[in-house]
């Protein structure tokens, strides 16, 4: 099993945010994550990935059968963990390319293997820069500085694409986006699926599901997940909406 | 700030300044204390001519009548001026030497362990180095090539003697014996410093260079510098600085002149790295420095600064824009950490017409570090259609240390047009995050956040200083940053 | 300004005149202004070498000859600022009472209202650290206090300050103590006014005390004569989820200066301090804020226009300053000045002092003249130019007039504005 959460709570500010996550995904698997507003679909993408700002009150993680919790964010990223984030931050006057280049090579060095020289460097990213149709301009600009919407998603689809990781956890990656970025943005995903690799969808749409069609399909609510199934699962919820779990958390709850 | 990253920052706060070595050569010192006596030691030392001891007498008796200036944001013991030496020579300068074969392999050394091998550079790099250990300068490379070109650069000792109508002419047209207390004392007790004379039209083909180093205990380095760039002319010079590590603090007040006649053009560009003082704020240098400008008609200073090092810094390259279409620059990153203190800017005087000035200040506070931007922007009756932009940004680091952002702006001629912007930002959590995320450590997140917001600075220093700048502020955050 | 020494014996004739002043109010009171008559003695007047009176001489108001100290009356003289369609007081004896307002001098405050003016009074202001707020605080005999209950809401309040003047060099005290209870909404304007022909110096003093969520709008109107000293001082304080939004507009006088002082004392406290200095002939206007962010989350908005043209100068010198563990403080600070003349001197120096990382803080300033292009644009399109200039002039003061919630005095203000436009026969630079 590539990934395991046993179990998982996490807070913030003492509020309890994930109450009991139990979810195992193997390589070459994608599981898609879905949930109404405020129930914890970010939180985990980012417990995962090794936000501090949330406490881990209870639980474990496992990747590749090693806990992760312990390890700081760069450790993770280096074992191959990559989190596109829902909002891309902004690094003004630091210059794309760079940054790439930078968090390449530390990962590799991370796990024992070169450094890419700039030429063999420029070569892969401007392949995958064609692969996500980002606009070269934009790896001379620095950082998502002044980027559209669209266009942030795409740096992060290229920056997954460049480093290549084991386990891919997309947040919200369709928020923000008209349906031919959404596209783009979807085969350059599909582009990236392997055998070795995993990736979690974290989505509140049905939308980009239609694009990268998942194995499984989770439903979190109220910081746990409340029922998981096939694909056919998502598009049930397209047609019900999370208005039935509201009824039904509320119902288990009294 | 989250704790594990003001943690980090402690930890690499203990890191200690690499350039605080002591050498061991022979030294040639004054006895401490001043008074005219001192003042005809220096002068006679160097066999000067009657006119300079003159100057230098009339410079002390004027500074006698002055008070020391305090400023509101620098906070320091006072300064026993009758404590400092005010001459220090390495014993091997006596006969100086006829080319770098003759210098003192010590001397040498000094240098190679400051990065700066004076014979490498003669050999491999396109740069003329004039290195100045505590009073007097060691060696001067390159200058017969220069020569070819009618291209002066010398120590100011020299230029005493074999070009004494140049001194004469310019030595305090820019700053004089008048000016400001340390600027006043500078006059009475220079020891030695930098000479360039540039002739019409000619472009120095290689950067200029001088390197400066406090070496002596309890010694205060008063170097002068002057530059003139005649008509048409054009030149680079840079300035390199560190000091051994010291309990005592030292004083360094320097005075720089520049003179760029008409159309010329003198980029300076300085990177200071002076003993900051310990994490407790014990020792380091009071960096107190008046450097200033005369800009004639449509030529240019441009003055760009990387300031990381001392323990009081108190400096404003400044621009007098006397002639029609006149330009000047001020390029600044302040760095201030531990116990630092910078309160740096610059002052842009407009006069002639069509005169233009652009200011942009980066201040990076970090750990208990105070960094102060102060500058006066004047546009003179005189000054038709005269414009400024200034952008002066803070980055703070941790919750204690202090950005403080004081500009004055004085217009009196209504064509002008003058824009102050300021800002303040952090380090984002979000930004470190993220960079972790990607796989970059801390250190070098925070780094290249830091690069990133001083790159307009940084563009403007020539190639071999812009790598040296990014390697001292990632060395200074080093010893600060979280 | 010139730079000559301050008379030695002007501070003592100050201090002299103040303390012959009969007191009405409470001894407490009595105490405070004997107090504040000591500190101005000791601070004395500042000289050249004071750095934030360096641009702003006193030594003309320090050379006359001052006969008295006088209270401002309610009969605003047929300056026309008195109607500005608002109820109305002066403090002196006045009473106004109702919808939960309770506005009257100190010696008429019921218990409640007095004990609370005895926590405030002079204590708002920086009375210990400015001469001309010392000897504002000393000067007034009977300060009017008005004070807002808990949750009220009561209609906009005019208070006119009008010095009749006479023969003789007259000091012209005023000191307004504006008390907002928890959540209470009050609406205020002052107007200072004189009549023409003597020699006159105010040393008003205002303070507010916003209340935890109170809504303060005060508007503050120098119109005085072109003669005329007068040095405001304004102190602000207000507590968690307060707003204070303040209008200086400073039009009179020919040696005029606010001190304004906030300081943000709760968490999510909203200060905006809006001015606009028309300044003309010798006039010499100076404006200066301290905006002091004591606690965490507060924010601050400053904006600041100057038009100036003849020979006149302004001067707006604003601070900010960022207290340790003052965290998420969002301050802004914006000051345009547009000059209209080639004699006259515009002066800025906008200053941020931050002791804590995690801040949002920017000052912008900009000096200029009007846009020539836009002009050029206007006019192809057949405004005349002296329209051209009105508009655009108008639009540069928009930004703080806009803000003023009272419609005649907008007008009025527009009025004062294109009385002070070049005409179109004048050059402009």
């Amino acid at each position: 099993m590539m990934l395991e959460i046993r179990d998982l709570y996490a807070a913030v500010e003492g509020s309890e945010i994930l109450k009991g996550i139990d979810l195992a995904v193997d390589a070459g698997e994608v599981h898609a994550i879905m949930g109404p507003n405020g129930s914890g679909k970010s939180t985990l993408a980012q417990v995962l990935a090794g936000r501090e700002l949330f406490e881990v009150t209870r639980g474990e993680v496992l990747f590749e059968g090693e806990s992760l919790l312990d390890k700081s964010p760069e450790e993770r990223a280096q074992l191959g963990i990559f989190l596109a984030f829902q909002y891309p931050v902004e690094i003004p006057g630091v210059q794309n390319l760079y940054f790439l280049r930078t968090a390449v090579n530390a990962q590799r060095r991370a796990r024992g293997e070169d450094e890419l020289d700039p030429a063999s460097f420029m070569r892969l990213v401007r392949e995958k820069a064609r692969l996500v149709e980002l606009d070269e301009k934009l790896l001379k600009r620095a950082v998502n500085d002044g980027f559209s919407g669209g266009e942030k998603k795409r740096n992060e689809i290229l920056q997954m694409a460049v480093f290549e990781p084991k386990l891919c956890i997309l947040d919200e990656t369709d928020s923000g986006l008209d349906i031919d970025a959404l596209r783009t943005v979807a085969d350059g995903v599909n582009a990236l699926r392997s055998p070795e690799r995993a990736m979690i969808v974290v989505t509140h749409y049905q939308r980009l599901l239609d694009y990268i069609e998942p194995d499984r399909v989770h439903v979190l609510s109220g910081g746990r997940i409340v029922r998981s199934g096939g694909k056919e699962l998502a598009r049930e919820l397209e047609k019900t909406g999370y208005g039935w779990i509201e009824n039904r958390t509320a119902g288990a709850g009294s | 700030m989250s704790d594990s990253d003001t943690r980090h920052v402690e930890q690499l706060a203990q890191q200690d300044y690499k350039y605080g070595f002591v050498s061991d050569i022979e030294q040639e010192l004054f006895s401490p204390g001043l008074n005219e006596d001192t003042v005809r030691a220096i002068s006679a030392k160097k066999g000067e001519p009657e006119w300079m001891l003159e100057w230098r007498l009339r410079a002390f008796r004027h500074w006698r009548t002055m008070d020391e200036p305090h400023w509101p944001k620098a906070h320091y013991p006072p300064i026993d001026y009758q404590s400092l030496v005010y001459f220090a020579a390495p014993k091997s300068s006596e006969d100086r030497p006829k080319s770098l074969d003759e210098v003192d392999p010590e001397l040498l050394a000094i240098y190679d362990k400051l990065g700066i091998p004076l014979k490498e550079q003669e050999l491999l790099a396109g740069v003329a180095v004039d290195a100045v250990l505590d009073s007097v300068s060691v060696a001067t490379t390159f200058r017969e090539k220069l020569a070819e070109l009618g291209i002066i650069f010398c120590s100011m000792s020299e230029a005493i003697h074999d070009h004494p109508d140049l001194v004469r002419r310019y030595l305090g047209s820019v700053v004089p014996y008048t000016d400001n207390f340390f600027a006043t004392l500078n006059s009475a007790v220079f020891s030695d410093g930098s000479f360039v004379y540039v002739p019409k039209g000619v472009r120095c083909p290689m950067e200029l260079s001088t390197y400066f180093r406090i070496n002596a205990a309890n010694t205060g380095q008063f170097e002068r510098t002057l530059i003139v760039a005649d008509e048409g002319a054009y030149v680079s010079y840079l300035e390199g600085c560190t000091a051994p590590m010291r309990d005592e603090n030292q004083l360094h007040a320097a005075v720089v002149e520049l003179v760029a006649l008409d159309e010329a053009t003198i980029k300076y560009s300085t990177v200071q790295n002076w003993y900051p003082g310990d994490a407790e704020g014990r020792g380091g240098i009071y960096n107190f420095v008046t450097k200033r400008g005369k800009v004639h008609r449509a030529a240019k200073i441009s003055w760009t600064q990387v300031e990381t090092g001392s323990a009081i810094t108190w400096k404003y390259p400044s621009c007098i824009l006397l002639g029609d279409d006149a330009v000047g620059e001020f390029y600044s990153v302040a760095l201030t950490s531990r116990h630092q203190q910078a309160d740096t800017g610059t002052k842009m005087i407009h006069i002639g017409r069509n005169t233009r000035s652009t200011i942009i200040s980066k201040g990076i506070s970090a750990l208990s570090g105070q960094n102060t931007y102060r500058g006066l922007v004047k546009i003179a009756r005189s000054a038709e259609n005269a414009r400024n932009f200034s952008q002066c940004d803070s980055m703070l680091i941790g919750d204690r240390c202090g950005a403080h952002t004081f500009p004055y702006i004085d217009v009196a001629n209504p064509t002008a047009i003058v824009e102050h912007e300021a800002t303040t930002s952090k380090i984002g959590e979000d930004q470190i995050f993220y960079c972790q995320q990607r796989g970059i450590p801390v250190e070098d997140a925070v780094s290249m956040i830091v690069n990133g917001f001083c790159k307009e600075v940084f563009q403007e220093l020539p190639m071999e200083f812009a790598v040296e700048a990014q390697k001292l502020l990632g060395i200074s955050l080093e010893n600060s940053v979280g | 300004m010139s730079a000559a020494a301050i008379p030695a014996d002007a501070v003592g004739l100050l201090a002299g005149l103040v303390r012959k002043l009969e007191a009405d109010g409470p001894d407490w009171h009595a105490e405070r202004r004997e107090q504040a008559a000591a500190c101005f003695e000791r601070l004395g007047l500042p000289g050249p070498k004071v750095e934030h009176w360096r641009e702003t001489g006193v030594s003309a108001l320090a050379a006359e000859a001052w006969t008295e100290v006088v209270e401002t009356g309610e009969d605003e003289g047929g300056t026309g600022w008195g109607d500005l369609g608002l109820a109305r007081t002066a403090g002196g004896g006045e009473l106004l009472v109702a919808d939960g307002l309770w506005a009257g001098p100190l010696s008429a405050a019921p218990e409640k209202v007095a004990a609370l003016a005895l926590r405030h009074l002079g204590h708002v202001a920086p009375a210990r650290s400015e001469p001309f707020a010392a000897l504002g605080v000393a000067a007034a005999v009977d300060p009017l206090i008005v004070h807002v209950a808990d949750g009220a809401n009561p209609a906009p309040l005019h208070v006119v300050r009008h010095a009749p003047g006479a023969g003789e060099p007259q000091v012209v005290a005023a000191h307004l103590l504006v008390l907002a209870g928890r959540d209470a909404r009050c609406t205020i304007v002052e107007t200072h006014t004189a009549g023409k022909g003597a020699a006159h110096l105010g040393i008003p003093v205002t303070e507010i005390v916003a209340g935890h969520g109170a809504r303060v709008v005060h508007t503050s109107v120098e119109a005085l004569p072109e003669t005329a000293f007068h040095i405001a001082t304004l102190g602000i304080e207000q507590l968690a989820a307060s707003r204070v939004v303040q209008h200086n507009l400073m039009l009179g006088g020919a040696l005029a200066r606010s001190e304004i002082h906030a300081r943000l004392d709760g968490p999510a406290a909203d200060c905006r301090l809006y001015g606009l200095l028309l300044a003309r002939g010798a006039q010499h206007l100076d404006c200066r804020t301290v905006v002091d962010h004591a606690a965490a989350g507060a924010t601050s908005h400053e904006d600041y226009k100057a038009i100036l043209r003849d020979r006149a100068q302004t001067v707006f010198a604003g601070r900010i300053v960022v207290r340790e563990g003052a965290q998420k403080t969002d301050a802004r600070q914006q000051n345009d000045n547009l000059v209209l003349s080639r004699e006259a001197l515009a002066r800025t120096r906008p200053q941020l002092e931050i002791y804590a990382d995690d801040v949002k803080c920017a000052h912008g300033a900009t000096v200029g003249r009007l846009d020539r292009d836009a002009q050029f644009y206007l006019r192809t399109r057949g405004i005349p130019l002296a329209e051209a200039r009105r508009m655009l002039i108008r639009a540069f003061a928009a930004a703080v007039v806009g803000t003023i919630p009272h419609g005649r005095l907008r007008e009025r203000l527009d009025a004062e504005i294109d009385a002070r436009i070049p005409g179109a026969e004048e050059e402009t630079p």
